[in-house]
């Protein structure tokens, strides 16, 4: 799979595709469960800590509605994308986006998305307003 | 009125851009910047590391394409594997107080 980088609102042609986990992630994961602990200190957040606490509470506010709680099901996917990424899923105009968003999540094909499948999400969608705000910046110049 | 959701992932973009913009070029964090963003952002974490080399190891992982400089796509990468160890921290948090 690979990352692509489009505007908001602009649809992507066939189905969404995100970035597999980079190879730095998979280095990183090992360096960074070392110091896991650590992350949950007990001092005032950063934003940058506020922020990837967010991305849990907002996965675990869903998850945990019915069956495993730590897994999103299609149900439970899809009320996230609904509540939390509505303009989102209504600039696709693609009314099979969140069948074609599980598919691509659900890397394991256990028909649920845990929170490392989930955060592929976030970071694809995070990547391309990036660039799309890069752009508009660019272009304002 | 944006989402948590939203909110959250338009906080990364404002912190990395907060301090890719402190010299050389904005859109992306040199070595120093991404020093500053550690020490500011991730105190708590580099403590943990015990490792005065985890910031060079670190963006010696991040910088995939070997420029020099993490930019915003290398950058998400730390706050995908970060985000996903804190999980599995809450996870295991959770387990213990249920068990209880």
């Amino acid at each position: 799979m690979t990352t692509r980088k489009h505007k908001t609102g602009d649809r992507p042609p066939g189905s969404f595709s995100f970035p597999s986990k980079p190879p730095a992630a998979r280095h990183l994961s090992r360096i960074l469960t070392r110091g896991r602990q650590e992350l949950f200190s007990s001092r005032m957040p950063s934003q940058l800590e506020g922020a990837m606490g967010a991305l849990i509470t907002v996965f675990y506010n869903y998850s945990g509605n019915d069956g495993d709680k730590h897994k999103l099901n299609k149900g439970e996917l899809k009320e996230l994308l609904h509540s939390e990424l509505s303009d989102f899923l209504t600039s696709q105009k693609d009314p099979m986006l969140v069948e074609k968003i599980m598919n691509d999540l659900d890397t394991n094909k256990d028909n649920e998305v845990d929170f490392n499948e989930f955060v592929v999400l976030v970071a694809a969608l995070t990547v391309a307003c990036n660039d799309f705000f890069q752009e508009q910046n660019k272009n304002a110049k | 009125m944006p989402s948590d959701l939203e909110t959250a992932m338009e906080l990364l973009i404002v912190v990395f851009h907060r301090y890719a913009s402190a010299d050389g070029r904005a859109g992306t964090l040199s070595r120093r910047e991404l020093r500053q963003l550690m020490e500011n952002e991730l105190a708590n974490f580099l403590k943990s590391q015990k490792d005065p080399g985890a910031i060079d190891k670190i963006m010696k992982d991040l910088d995939a394409n070997g420029d020099g400089q993490v930019d915003f796509e290398e950058f998400v990468a730390l706050v995908v594997g970060l985000s996903v160890a804190c999980e599995q921290c809450y996870k295991m948090h959770k387990g213990l107080k249920s068990a209880k």
